[in-house]
């Protein structure tokens, strides 16, 4: 408790710095107001009928679930029948969590393996991070609030790394998250030392550059997937070696008190002091792509804090009873609500003539629409934020029936200026969003 | 007749006489043109798969996965459809064998290794060999990010993969071991501190020290080791009064020092020195006088109006022309001594080599240590130390790839058929990793340089066993294996178990594992952790049990009267990992037996969820087993939940705290369960039964592909079957004992040789 309230404290303090001020006098030469995208996940579907909004002339009404989006409606659009085909078995039979979770990002079908051969797809923040991350000082930020994991085995066949991971750097490597704020502070804004920060920036650089050496030698020396392990590495050292570099050309003094120290107790907590730092590294533009995995599809977690004391995922599986959706819509709300508290603090947080949120673009979701059908059609959706402008928020926007999610994620992309051919199994664009 | 899943390997071990391919022609093509070729065939590709790509052995070689599915869907009777034609158990089997003995033909006189992908040290293996390495313990296994599983285990090579985030976590990770475990500054004089706490007179002590509100006098004794000169170092801090800070007067053996101000703030003491004689060796009395209290209550500044005082400590440094201290142990042991005749290099290099063979678990390659002179330049170029320089060396050895990664030399890397057997390094590796989760030990790093470990294999793998750090295969792989690492977070509902004591859960795992510590010390057979009549408890335990006269903390090893209890089944471990917060799951109860226990993955649910069953048609009031049942009459459903219910549902009295219990929901519990073969049991005795009678093979065999996937590193496939074959005899042959299977791991093909890997 006590370290969100200091960190959140120490936060606030830091907005009126001058030194921020002249961090956001450097970016605003370079671009007015660099659009944000962020992505962030729901576990194991959501009770649908309390979720959904209903049209109301142009506008909806929120689902119950949603209440505490009230105050944003105006910032935030449902778009209706997104589909993740490739988290369908398509002939893999069984592991829709695992595949649920793979293909968010990816749009790609997941090979199935418990091991050899891990293959997915680039996720869409990951191919964004390659075009735009090296303007600024860290391509991207991968959070979570996942619990630890749990032993044995993973969903029905697959690996484990699908089914934990959110971003993935290639199709091979998946950019694990981070879930401890301290960590993640000093991830965006080093140790607090700023001298002796700059002296190990110097030593790691010839570490990096020397044991790269070592690598290459390595690699001539192994199999065919041996050297691809290795190429991993290497590409690692490369993408540390330009960070440094980063790291040197932008900088941000952040005093040391607003320092978050360690995982707090309670899941609210952990999920807010996530949110803040995805502002903080927005607001500072430390990055412009972020992905929060706030749990991994299938997680069991139980919210006794909420009344809820059987597991999300055993509960997910609802059979229809009416005591398990309603319990459902309760972890539903919750989500929500902390959502909600990380939109007004975008809201509240102005840039130039605007907000934060005006110039981000969000999407929360999750890819199980219901939790006892497994079904990757018409998943739960919310944009939110206003893209810079390119986005027309306050609607539910429908799609045509079988759309896939990775044609929204095009357009956000043409959004950043980043246009790409395709991402996963999209088809084109998703148009008037 | 078993249910068929449950004989899945066994079947395979018959071959024909004649050919494969004629069989193919005469019996097998046949039989899939009838059942199969409807949909799947001459042209027709429901599902998108046909046949008709598969014209010859060869093409069915080229796409092994495709007949792994076949193969599959024929056991399990998922294929052909409940609805269509189906053929006699008779052809289904010939089919079956003929895919064996077709399409993964192995030949146990020419096995094959399969291959390893270089391993990256997991995270757990990281920290306990940057514990041996540097003979300091660090806590750096947060740092790194959590490693993902494979094939129900953390330490596969495939999936343990080297993302910019890891690499950036173990430069981190380096910087902090290596700071705990050398000193390349030069090193302070001794010294003997008194904390203000423990400082004699008036006033008030606390945490920060020894506060003094009013004039007065706190002193200390210290002993000095020593005659000579030494400094007498008051730390202290203070709050202004109306005319300025706090003054002292510092005496020694009563002697009058000195006066100083003390204007540092409350939160951060300074030190104010004084060098003084210490006339022989002995106590040494020092004193602190308080000269200028002031209270002031009307002074226009709050922050003045009272001076107080706070000894935060008292230091006697020296003697001062006395040696410095010496270097930690664990800096003395990497560094080692350096030679009057040894130039900068020589010594580094000597650091480095030593240091490099025990980091790399191999001798350095030539040249190799000479490389890491370059960070002994690069620091003289900064004007630091050759200490730091050999430091910055070590930093880069340990972020090296061959430190974090195990590399298994071998003479010609990319080719496929190419079979090698592992040199001695990789060997000592493999082992001490299997069996210690840590880097090799001197002993065995020597017995490899000697090339002398495969002599001594079966006494190093029982001194391995032996020692203390065995305790790491035991949490490691049963760990896992059990899910006993689940404990941690399995969280029984406070509302629905207001008696379950939270440590019960380490309780829990504490006796499971020392179950498995005892199969392996005493080399008792694996498959008494199915019906030990023993079990190892403390009080806590043995009350949540019902067992009687069990007292005190210790666990201790305990005679079970209570036959339900006996085996793992009837573990608090086990029963609590496979039970949702509020209630047991029957279903996750058979899961575990059949996955973890028989290595028989349940067949995949329908690939079409039946419609949800809505809220009306669900009739509240029925008992879990009632809700099942009438799942299972859904003939998509029952195929698997046939297989894993049973299990379950006869383990029903326990609970889901691993308690006893006669009632569920107030009515009585019916543990009884029936196989597909119609035979009828109930409650754990006959459950435990029926696996060691007619499952012990498989529960052996099971276990053995587990070991062999952890200790291996890599999921094992098709062609390890000989391979686990020969584990199974030998372990026979030497008494069947789980350390006879250890043994019998080590020595196997898999194990000692790898071959090689084009890609292709």
């Amino acid at each position: 408790m006590h370290s969100r309230r200091n960190f959140l404290k120490g936060i606030a303090a830091t907005l009126a710095l001058p030194s921020l001020d002249s961090l956001a006098a450097t970016t605003a030469r370079a671009a007015a107001h660099p659009t944000r995208l962020a992505f962030v996940y729901i576990p194991n579907g959501v009770n649908l009928d309390l979720w959904r909004p209903t049209a109301q002339g142009s506008g909806f009404n929120l689902g119950p679930s949603l209440q505490s989006l009230q105050a944003h409606r105006n910032d935030i659009s449902f778009i209706r029948h997104l589909d993740h085909d490739k988290a369908r078995a398509n002939g893999d039979g069984p592991g829709d969590h695992a595949r649920a979770n793979a293909s968010f990002l990816t749009g790609c079908q997941a090979r199935k393996t418990a091991g050899a051969d891990i293959r997915v797809g680039t996720s869409v923040d990951q191919i964004a991070a390659r075009a735009i991350g090296s303007e600024t000082r860290l391509a991207s930020l991968e959070l979570s609030t996942d619990v630890s994991r749990r032993s044995g085995h993973c969903d029905s066949g697959y690996s484990c790394a699908y089914q934990f991971n959110l971003s993935w750097l290639d199709e091979q490597t998946p950019a694990p998250a981070e879930r401890d704020p301290r960590l993640v502070f000093e991830k965006l804004f080093g140790s607090g030392n700023s001298r002796e920060d700059a002296r190990r920036r110097a030593y790691r650089r010839s570490i990096l550059d020397f044991v790269q050496d070592d690598a290459r030698r390595l690699h001539q020396r192994l199999g065919h997937t041996d050297r691809g392990k290795i190429d991993q590495y290497l590409t690692a050292v490369r993408e540390l070696e330009q960070r440094i570099e980063r790291a040197e050309q932008h900088r941000a003094e952040i005093p040391a008190k607003s320092r978050p120290d360690g995982i707090p107790e309670t899941y609210e907590e952990h999920i807010r002091v996530q949110f803040e730092l995805m502002l903080l590294a927005f607001q500072t533009d430390s990055t412009r792509i972020a992905t929060f995995l706030l749990a991994h599809d299938g997680s069991n977690r139980p919210f006794p804090e909420l009344g809820v004391h059987s597991g999300h995922h055993e509960l997910s599986h609802h059979r229809g009873i009416q005591d398990h959706l309603d319990q459902i819509a309760r972890i539903d709300r919750f989500y929500a609500e902390q959502f909600s508290w990380f939109l007004k603090r975008l809201k509240e947080t102005r840039e130039g003539d605007g907000s934060l949120l005006d110039h981000s673009m969000i999407v929360y979701g999750g890819g199980i629409a219901d939790g006892n059908q497994h079904n990757h059609d018409d998943l739960p959706l919310i944009l939110a934020g206003h893209g810079n402008g390119s986005l027309n928020p306050g609607r539910i926007i429908t799609a045509e029936q079988g759309t896939p999610m990775t044609n929204l994620y095009l357009s956000l992309l043409d959004r950043m200026k980043l246009p790409a051919e395709r991402i996963g199994d999209s088809t084109g664009r998703l148009h008037n969003i | 007749m078993l249910p068929r899943c449950l004989i899945l390997p066994a079947l395979a071990a018959t071959a024909s006489a004649s050919p494969p391919e004629a069989r193919w022609q005469d019996e097998i093509l046949p039989l899939f043109e009838h059942h199969c070729f409807d949909c799947h065939g001459d042209g027709i590709r429901k599902g998108e798969f046909d046949l008709d790509r598969f014209p010859d052995i060869a093409s069915m070689h080229a796409d092994r996965e495709a007949w792994k599915k076949i193969r599959t869907h024929l056991d399990q009777q998922l294929m052909p459809p409940p609805d269509e034609e189906q053929p006699t158990s008779e052809e289904r089997n010939a089919m079956i064998r003929w895919i064996d003995d077709a399409v993964f033909p192995v030949d146990p006189e020419n096995p094959d290794p399969g291959r390893v992908t270089i391993r990256r040290l997991n995270r757990l293996e990281y920290q306990n060999t940057l514990r041996d390495l540097l003979g300091v313990k660090v806590e750096v296994m947060d740092l790194l990010p959590p490693d993902d599983s494979g094939y129900g285990f953390d330490n596969i090579g495939d999936v343990l993969s080297m993302s910019p985030a890891h690499l950036e976590r173990f430069l981190e990770a380096a910087r902090i071991a290596l700071d705990a475990a050398t000193h390349p500054d030069p090193m302070p004089l001794p010294a003997v501190h008194r904390h203000g706490r423990d400082l004699r007179g008036p006033g008030q002590r606390g945490e920060e020290g020894h506060f003094l509100h009013t004039n007065g006098r706190v002193d200390a004794t210290l002993d000095a080791p020593k005659s000579g000169r030494y400094r007498l170092v008051i730390t202290a801090s203070g709050e202004d009064g109306p005319d300025g800070p706090p003054e002292i007067a510092v005496h020694l053996f009563g002697k009058f020092l000195g006066n100083r101000k003390v204007t540092a703030p409350l939160d951060k003491p300074a030190h104010h020195s004084f060098e003084v004689e210490v006339p022989r060796p002995g106590k040494v009395q020092a004193a602190v006088d308080f000269l200028n209290d002031r209270y002031d209550p009307r002074h226009p500044d709050p922050s003045k109006r009272d001076r107080n005082l706070l000894i935060a400590r008292i230091s006697l440094v020296g003697p001062l022309d006395g040696p410095p201290l010496p270097k930690p142990e664990s800096h003395r042991r990497i560094y080692g001594e350096r030679r009057s005749n040894d130039s900068d290099e020589s010594w580094a290099l000597r650091v480095f080599t030593d240091f490099g063979r025990r980091a790399f678990r191999r001798p350095l390659r030539d040249g190799e240590a000479a490389r890491y002179l370059h960070f002994i330049r690069l620091a003289k170029s900064d004007d630091l130390s050759i200490e730091h320089g050999i430091r910055l060396g070590l930093e880069a050895m340990l972020v090296s790839p061959a430190f974090l990664f195990r590399e298994e030399p071998q003479p010609d890397p990319g080719n496929t058929a190419g079979i090698h057997r592992i040199d001695e390094h990789a060997l000592a590796s493999r082992l001490s990793y299997f069996l210690w989760s840590t880097m090799p030990d001197e002993r065995l790093l020597k017995l490899a340089d000697d090339g002398k470990l495969r002599e001594n294999l079966d006494a190093e793998i029982n001194r391995l066993l032996d020692s203390p750090r065995s305790a790491a295969l035991v949490s490691n792989f049963g760990g896992q294996w059990l899910q006993l690492r689940d404990l941690r977070s399995a969280q029984p509902s406070r509302r629905a178990f207001p008696r379950f004591d939270p440590r019960l859960r380490e309780d829990m795992r504490r006796e499971t594992e020392l179950l498995l510590t005892h199969l392996i010390r005493q080399d008792r057979p694996l498959a008494e952790l199915l019906d030990a009549d023993y079990t190892f408890i403390n009080e806590r335990l043995a009350r949540h049990y019902g067992i009687p006269d069990v007292r005190g903390n210790d666990f201790r090893q305990v005679k079970l009267t209570n036959p339900a209890r006996r085996g793992l089944l009837g573990h608090g471990s086990f029963l609590l990992v496979t039970s949702h917060p509020l209630r047991t799951s029957p279903v996750l109860r058979g899961k575990f037996v059949l996955e973890n226990l028989l290595d028989t993955a349940p067949p995949p649910p329908p690939q079409n969820v039946p419609p949800l069953t809505s809220a009306e048609e669900h009739h509240e009031g029925l008992t879990l087993r009632q809700q099942l049942e009438k799942h299972r009459e859904d003939p998509n459903c029952s195929a698997c939940h046939a297989l894993m219910d049973p299990i379950g549902f006869s383990l029903q009295r326990f609970d889901a705290d691993g308690s006893w219990r006669d009632l569920e929901a107030g009515q009585p519990i019916d543990d009884s369960g029936q196989l597909l073969d119609g035979q009828r049991f109930q409650g754990p005795e006959e459950l435990r039964q029926i696996l060691l009678s007619r499952h012990r093979s498989d529960f052996q065999r099971s276990a053995v592909t587990k070991l062999l996937t952890y200790g291996l590193g890599r999921g094992t496939d098709w062609y390890d079957k000989p391979a686990i074959d020969a584990i199974l005899a030998e372990t026979e042959r030497h008494g069947g004992g789980t350390r006879a299977m250890i043994h019998a791991v080590i020595h196997s093909v898999p194990f000692q040789f790898r071959r090689g890997d084009s890609g292709k």
